[in-house]
Parts: structure tokens; C-alpha cells; sequence
């Protein structure tokens, strides 16, 4: 099955990098780990070509390496090739949180693969030395291009350095770029090799012996892993530091952050100033990082999930609350915490309050839609601000016998604080008491404290994917089993029957079909030894986390037909794209294109768009079923 | 063989149509509807396939900026394209470079405009942070750093390295749209009106220019002739190895 994944990754590099990255990529992907000239065997490009392309997804973070004894073994990083099909989504995401000059840093770090912010400085024309430097070395040539750049500094995202800093600096503070250590080229494996080898020269010279030893021995070195992970590695490994003081939560990352941000702030205060000093470390490197737009994706789906079982106000509001949360979240679950049980889980979780959202809140979201207000005829029918307006004309007798609609429009900006806190609260009323328990009250603090379930919540949000599918497919009574065995555990077909409330053959013919493609599967019990069909019980059962995975790798196929299928369009229209991208018919296309050719273009360019958002659908799913769930307790 | 015991495998009558071996067998139902059940099914039965949604604009938006940041990596210097003419490599073979294909085409005068694919990564013409890579690559990325300083040849034009990033604004959807729009609207004109207004022509262009990003080199840091003209290429044939360098 891993085959799908591995094709889908060598596909993406390919139509991203080109064939001889996607060339060595794919015998890393198939092969596994391979020193430089294995890659050129199993590969059968030279080593020179092979060197190249190394080079090439390294610096895109494609290909992880490791050396050891002057030997250099390189490794595949399917994680990050699977994440190229998510950059549209991520420049998107980013765009619209903080907006376009934000979305053009991250497009370029995505280009880029890391960057230095001095250089990404310079290639932004801002940085200090800039003006010399490029006039001196390149003579004439370089002199026109400084001034064309000079010439659209109007349409550019950044003016001056402080500028590019402090939109650096307040993505690197939201977590959706990160630094770069030495140690994230490192393949997983040879990390946790490493962290064992220090930690058992430092703390375990005699050996691990027994089980609480071993437990204890383990802790520690996910604690050192989690340490190299979040605060670089390379001074602690020279020293051999990992004694057991270790911080429970990785919190100094985002202290050391913090305080580039606040250096930040206060030198930003004068703005136009071009020779502010240099308000981020200059050395500092940066790429994008994409397990917290993983967080932001669950809280977009979640949202989207809220406004389709409550209303479009609550969604908004538990968007504002969700958004508070992320802060507090690096990432949709971390490995190298263990989490004993749900208890554990939920001391641990973070908590966002009243006060928050309502600082967070967009202020134009109508807080009144979706609120039953006291009145039966006054429901409001969560419509758009205009809408509300017209009706409250049409229906001014209502307006004035009740008193809590008076003001009229309920925009958030419109209310009183007091109003707001009060409507605010019954939307995280309506939260907290649907069945799926979007969030959980937790104290009054801060006028009342809240926290997310996100474990439970997912779960149910797999549910909700893996029932549309098996509807897609089966019909609707099969979602209808499915969902009383999701609920109900294992069941005979007598009391499946019953709960579903349909007769006993009618359902055999879905069991069936639904066996068959995997969605359920039967259990026998024998009532006694002798094992005979006739004094046997058959369950069936549904687990979700194994359709997940049938569901998820059946995504990735498709995915995998759906980029095959682009190329074989592109074939099709190959003649007229060749043309287009003719250097002398760029920028002339009226002149040079027929209509024909025009139109046939534009044929392509809707079928691509469409194979395109289908391949971006599938994503949804993908990192539902994959990135989202977070592994099952460790008693 | 059989060990009896069993009146005999076919013994149905007795109780009432109790079945096989103790086994319930349901009676015949004619309610299944298994009458055609002999008949061979149709090899290849209709079947109407699902259609997907239109995309909404989110994901229009989303797609859009997938195609410009594919497209300025096509641009860059990273993207290789193979080709046909790619081979593994055999000692015996002479060195041949084929840029076209004779079965398919012939070679025409509008050829020298199409986009020189490259067959390697041009390396040295953007900063790397080398502590990143292993050793064995340094001398890769930077090809001063492996030749032992002692082979004086000539000093060499030290190139510009820059990254080449898009500075310029991304596009909106709404401009995107409109762009398309007008595109269409050009491609059913232009089939009636013959190509002759010039001025128009010219405005056109323009307007073009002010939005089209994607297609538009002047706005963008990117410069082809930088990669292409600076006399280096017979520098890439230090490994005196196939079809390396670039394609002219």
C-alpha cells in the first residue's frame, strides 16, 4: 500500500522540480537509504547529475542525510514531498490571516526551501548594503535592473527593512515559519539512535536493566529528542547535556522567539525609518513550517464543521476562539510526548477565555444571528447584516415591544461590551451542549474558561468523512449500519436489524458489499469447542482507525491517477502550451495566437484548474486522516 | 471415507426444510429477485459517473496560487527536464546532443524562442547555507571550494549569487478572473477582426502588463540571461560526463 504515497511524493517532485530531482528522489523513495554512489547505480544517472540533484532536495528538504564516519547516507522525506501539494493552501491560508505581503514571504520561503533573512533581505532589495553592492559587481547590466526595481517599489510588499522584519518576526511568533537547525536534515532514525547513544553515556553507563528503568530510559530520550527539536542541538550535543531536568512542555522555543518579536516592536515604533537596526537576527534561517499549518488547517475544517450542525455566527466565534487556541499549539500531535490517559490529556490541554475571544472576534461578525433573542417571530435566521436590517424595517411593530431587539443591528462593534460578552457567551453555550462538544466549559476565570477536545472531536470529524463516503458508495442504509455500529459497538445481525429498524435480508446485501470493500468486517464467536457454523455468533464490527487507513491509501492512489492524468492533458495540448511559452510570444499572445489556439489554452487551463481543486479536495482528506488523529494512549 | 452418522447429505425432507448439516438455510425468497441471476451480466454495464462540485473561489484562489509558485520554480534555476535524449550512460557511445526530436519535427526558425530546457540545476546563482549539506556535496555548491587553489587558471567572473524571489504583488482572483475574461473575449474577437489596430493592440499589452504576473519576466527578479550567457557552461564539463550543462 505504501507504493500509492510513494508514487504520489515522486509525481509531485516531479511536476514541481523536474525530472532529475524527481529521478533521484524516486530511488530514494524505492530503494530506502542509499550512499551517493548507490543513488547513481540503482539510479543510472552519473554521479555528477546525481550530486546535482541532491543538492537540489536538500535544499527543499526532500532528502534527509546523515553522516557517519565519512560515510554520507541520504533519505527520502515523504513527509515534506507529500507537503508541496499543500503550498497553494498554505500561501492561501497565510494571505488571508495576515495578509498579502505575508503570503508573498511565504511563497518565496516555499520557492526557496530555507533562507537566511539577510539574504532574503538583499533579494527584497531592502537590506542595508543593498544600494553598493549590486552596482559595483554587475557594472551596467545590474545598474538598469536596480533601477526598474526602483521603479516599482510601488507595487512591492516591503519599503524598508523594518518592515520585512517585523512581518518576519510576526510570522516566526505565530509559528508558521520556523528556524532551521543542523538537526532537521537528520533522518528520524538516526536521531533516535543518536539521542540513545548520549543518553545512555551519560545517565546509564551500566546499562538500562529492568521495565522502570527502561520506561525512565525512554522518557529521557524522547526528552533529549524533544530538546534538539525545539531549541537546535548543536551546542548541547558538544557538551553531552541531557541531564533529567527537563522541561515538560517545549517552552523556550517560543520565549527565544518572543523576544526577536519584542525587539521587534520596539524598534518598529518609528516606522519609516530605514535604518532601523536590524530588528531580527540577521544570520537567522528560516522556512516554513508545516506542522503548524496543519493546526490551522484542523481549525479551518473544524470551523466548517461547526457552521454545518449550528449556525454560521457560532462558527465564527468558535473560529476567533480556535485561532486563541493555535497559539498555544505547535502542532496537531507530538510524538515525543507520551500521554498516559485521557486525564492526563485534559490537564494538560490549553484553555482559551471569554475575554480572549471577544478581544479576538472580527468586529463585524452579527453576533445576534443564530441566538434565539426571546421572541419566537425574532429568530434570527443567521442572514447577512444587510438582510437584517430590511427586515427589522418591514417588521417595526416588533422592534418596538421587544426590548432586547431595540438596538437593532447586532454587529459587534454596535454592542455594548456587556452585550457582547452576554452574546458571545451563548454562543459557547450552544458549543459546549451540541453532541459533539465542539468545546468544554472549564472554570469562570477570565469570565469563563474554555478548552477544545481536539481527540474526540476529530474522531468525530473522521466519522462524518468516512460516513459521506461509505453514502457515496453504499447508499444510505449502509451509513445507517455503519453509524449503529460505530455507536454500538459490535452487533449480531438479529440486533442490527432491530436498532437500524429494517428487516433482516435487507441488510445482508450491504454487510456484504460493505465486507467486501473493507468498511466492516465479521467476527466469529464459537459457542463451544467444536467450532460448527451452527453454534457460532457472527459480529460485525466497524473500526474506524483501520477504514481510515483503507480510506486514506485509496486517497492516495487517486490523487496519484489524478496527477497522471494532468500530464496526459498536458500532452494533448502540448503544441499549443509549447507556443505559448515561446519567449517571443509572452507578452504578445494577440499577436501571435490565433483564436483557436486561444481558446484551446483556456481548454487547458479549466481542465488543469479542475484536476487541480480535485487534487486539493483529496488533500482535505488526506490530512484529515492522516494528520489530524493523534496517537492512542500509553498506560 | 465418510464416517456416518449423517443420514445422508441430501436428506432434506424430514423436519420441515431444516437444512444442511444443521445448518439454517433461508427458504427461497422470490421476493430477492434473483431471476436473471443465470444470465451473464452486461461486460460493461453504463455507468454514469460522478461529477464533481465547481470549484468555489477559496479553492480557485488556492489553485491559482499553486500554478505561480510551479511556475516560478519552472522559471528558476532548480527545474531540469530530462528529456527523451536522457540515457544511462555507456563508455562506448559517442557524445551526442539532441535537442529536438528528427522522428517528430523538424527543426524551424521559431525554435530559437522556445525555452531552453535544462538538463542540470544551474547551482551557483543563489547563496546556500553549506553547513547544511553534507561534505561531500560542498564542492557542488560552491565549485571554488573543492579545485585545490594550486591550478591557477584564470580568475573567474565571480557571478552575482541572489535569491531570485517574486517581489511584485500576487494577483487577485477578481484580477485573475478578469484577465481570463478578456482573454476569451480577445479569442472570439480576433477570429472576426483582423489584426490591425495597433494602438489598440498596444493598450492592450499594457493593461496587460499591469496585472499578468505570472507571464510577465520584466516584473519579476528572475533573469534567463544571466543563466544562459555568462560563458560558464564549458565549466559544467569538468566531469566530462553525458549530456550535462546546458542544452546549448
Amino acid at each position: 500500500m505504501a507504493q500509492h504515497i510513494a508514487e504520489l511524493c515522486t509525481l509531485l517532485v516531479d511536476d514541481l522540480y523536474g525530472n532529475l530531482s524527481s529521478r533521484v528522489f524516486a530511488t530514494l523513495v524505492r530503494v530506502g537509504r542509499l550512499t551517493l554512489g548507490n543513488v547513481a547505480h540503482h539510479s543510472g544517472l552519473s554521479a555528477r547529475q546525481v550530486k546535482h540533484g541532491l543538492v537540489v532536495l536538500i535544499q527543499q528538504h526532500l532528502v534527509l542525510h546523515s553522516t557517519q564516519d565519512s560515510v554520507t547516507h541520504y533519505e527520502a522525506n515523504v513527509q515534506q514531498a507529500y507537503a508541496l501539494v499543500r503550498s497553494g493552501k498554505i500561501i492561501k491560508l497565510v494571505e488571508d490571516r495576515f495578509g498579502e505581503a505575508a503570503g508573498g514571504i511565504v511563497s518565496n520561503l516555499l520557492l526557496l526551501g530555507h533562507a537566511r533573512v539577510k539574504d532574503l533581505a538583499e533579494a527584497y532589495g531592502v537590506s542595508k548594503k543593498h544600494g553598493l553592492n549590486g552596482a559595483q559587481v554587475n557594472g551596467n547590466a545590474s545598474l538598469n535592473t536596480e533601477e526598474k526595481e526602483k521603479e516599482r517599489t510601488g507595487s512591492q510588499h516591503f519599503k524598508t527593512l523594518g518592515q520585512l522584519h517585523k512581518e518576519l518576526g510576526r510570522l516566526l511568533n505565530e509559528g508558521f515559519l520556523k528556524e532551521v537547525w543542523p538537526v532537521q536534515f537528520k533522518p528520524e532514525a538516526d536521531v533516535q539512535t543518536e539521542a540513545e547513544l548520549i543518553v545512555t553515556r551519560d545517565q546509564y553507563k551500566g546499562g538500562v536493566k529492568g521495565t522502570k528503568q527502561t520506561v525512565q530510559f525512554n522518557e529521557d530520550v524522547r526528552a533529549l529528542k524533544r530538546k534538539w527539536r525545539d531549541e537546535g542541538a548543536d551546542e548541547d550535543r558538544a557538551n553531552g547535556q541531557a541531564n533529567g531536568t527537563k522541561p515538560a512542555r517545549p517552552v523556550s522555543k517560543r520565549v527565544k522567539i518572543n523576544k526577536y518579536a519584542m525587539n521587534g516592536m520596539s524598534g518598529h515604533a518609528n516606522d519609516d525609518d530605514d535604518l532601523v537596526g536590524s530588528l531580527l537576527d540577521e544570520e537567522l534561517i528560516v522556512r516554513v513550517n508545516i506542522d503548524r499549518c496543519n493546526v490551522a488547517f484542523r481549525s479551518q475544517q473544524l470551523v466548517e464543521f461547526c457552521s454545518r450542525y449550528i449556525s454560521e455566527s457560532t462558527a465564527m466565534v468558535y473560529e476567533a476562539l480556535l485561532q486563541r487556541l493555535e497559539t498555544k499549539i505547535e502542532r496537531c500531535h507530538d510524538l515525543l510526548v507520551i500521554v498516559k490517559d485521557e486525564i492526563e490529556e485534559r490537564e494538560t490541554a490549553p484553555l482559551v477565555t471569554l475575554l480572549e475571544v471577544s478581544n479576538a472576534l472580527d468586529k463585524n461578525v452579527d453576533l445576534a444571528a443564530g441566538l434565539w433573542s426571546g421572541n419566537d417571530n425574532q429568530t434570527s435566521s443567521a442572514g447577512s447584516n444587510g438582510n437584517k436590517t430590511n427586515n427589522y424595517e418591514d417588521e417595526g411593530y416588533v422592534e418596538e415591544e421587544d426590548s432586547f431587539q431595540v438596538n437593532g443591528s447586532h454587529r459587534a462593534d454596535q454592542l455594548t461590551a456587556r452585550d457582547k460578552m452576554i452574546h458571545i457567551k451563548s454562543h459557547l453555550q450552544l458549543l459546549c451542549d451540541d453532541p459533539r462538544r465542539f468545546v468544554t466549559w472549564v472554570g469562570s476565570r477570565g469570565g469563563g474558561e474554555y478548552r477544545v477536545n481536539f481527540r474526540a472531536l476529530t474522531s468525530s470529524l473522521i466519522q462524518y468523512e468516512l460516513e459521506k463516503s461509505v453514502t457515496a458508495r453504499f447508499g444510505a442504509l449502509a451509513t445507517r449500519l455503519v453509524r449503529a455500529l460505530h455507536t454500538k459497538g459490535k452487533l449480531d445481525e438479529k440486533q442490527a436489524c432491530n436498532i437500524c429498524l429494517v428487516k433482516q435480508k435487507d441488510i445482508r446485501v450491504h454487510f456484504a458489499a460493505l465486507q467486501e470493500a473493507g468498511y466492516v468486517d465479521t467476527q466469529e464467536i464459537p459457542k463451544d469447542n467444536s467450532r460448527q457454523p451452527s453454534r457460532t455468533i457472527y459480529l460485525w464490527s466497524f473500526d474506524q482507525s483501520r477504514c481510515r487507513e483503507l480510506v486514506l491509501h485509496d486517497t492516495y492512489k487517486a490523487m496519484c491517477k489524478l496527477l497522471h492524468r494532468m500530464k496526459v492533458e498536458r500532452r494533448r495540448y502540448k503544441a499549443v502550451i509549447d507556443k505559448a511559452e515561446r519567449t517571443d510570444v509572452i507578452g504578445n499572445e494577440d499577436r501571435y495566437l490565433t483564436g483557436m489556439e486561444k481558446q484551446t489554452l483556456s481548454q487547458w487551463r479549466d481542465s488543469e484548474e479542475k484536476l487541480l481543486t480535485q487534487l486539493s479536495r483529496q488533500d482535505e482528506l488526506v490530512t484529515l486522516f492522516r494528520d489530524f488523529p493523534m496517537p492512542p494512549f500509553e498506560p | 471415507m465418510s464416517r456416518g452418522g449423517r443420514g445422508g447429505f441430501g436428506g432434506r425432507g424430514g423436519r420441515g426444510g431444516g437444512g444442511v448439516g444443521g445448518v439454517d438455510i433461508p427458504a427461497w425468497d422470490p421476493e430477492l429477485k434473483l431471476d436473471n441471476y443465470n444470465k451473464p451480466s452486461e461486460l460493461f454495464p453504463p455507468v454514469k459517473p460522478p461529477l464533481a462540485a465547481p470549484p468555489t473561489r477559496q479553492e480557485r484562489t488556492q489553485v491559482a496560487r499553486y500554478r505561480a509558485l510551479r511556475d516560478r520554480i519552472h522559471e528558476g534555476p532548480l527545474y531540469t527536464v530530462l528529456g527523451d535524449n536522457v540515457r544511462v550512460k555507456k563508455p562506448d557511445q559517442p557524445k551526442v546532443k539532441i535537442s529536438y526530436n528528427p522522428f517528430n519535427s523538424t527543426q524551424t526558425y521559431t525554435a530559437k524562442y522556445t525555452r531552453k530546457a535544462r538538463a542540470m540545476p544551474a547551482l551557483d546563482t543563489r547563496p546556500y547555507i553549506i553547513c547544511f549539506f553534507p561534505v561531500e556535496l560542498h564542492s557542488t555548491l560552491d565549485r571554488s571550494m573543492g579545485k585545490t587553489s594550486g591550478s591557477s587558471t584564470m580568475p573567474r567572473k565571480v557571478p552575482r549569487r541572489r535569491l531570485q524571489i517574486d517581489k511584485s504583488t500576487l494577483p487577485t482572483l477578481e484580477e485573475l478572473e478578469a484577465e481570463e475574461q478578456r482573454r476569451n473575449l480577445r479569442a472570439d474577437d480576433s477570429d472576426v477582426e483582423d489584426v490591425g489596430d495597433e494602438d489598440e493592440e498596444q493598450q492592450e499589452q499594457e493593461e496587460d502588463d499591469a496585472f499578468s504576473e505570472d507571464e510577465d519576466d520584466e516584473n519579476n527578479d528572475y533573469n534567463a540571461e544571466q543563466y544562459f550567457d555568462d560563458g560558464e557552461a564549458d565549466d559544467y564539463d569538468e566531469g566530462g560526463d553525458d549530456g550535462g550543462g546546458y542544452d546549448y
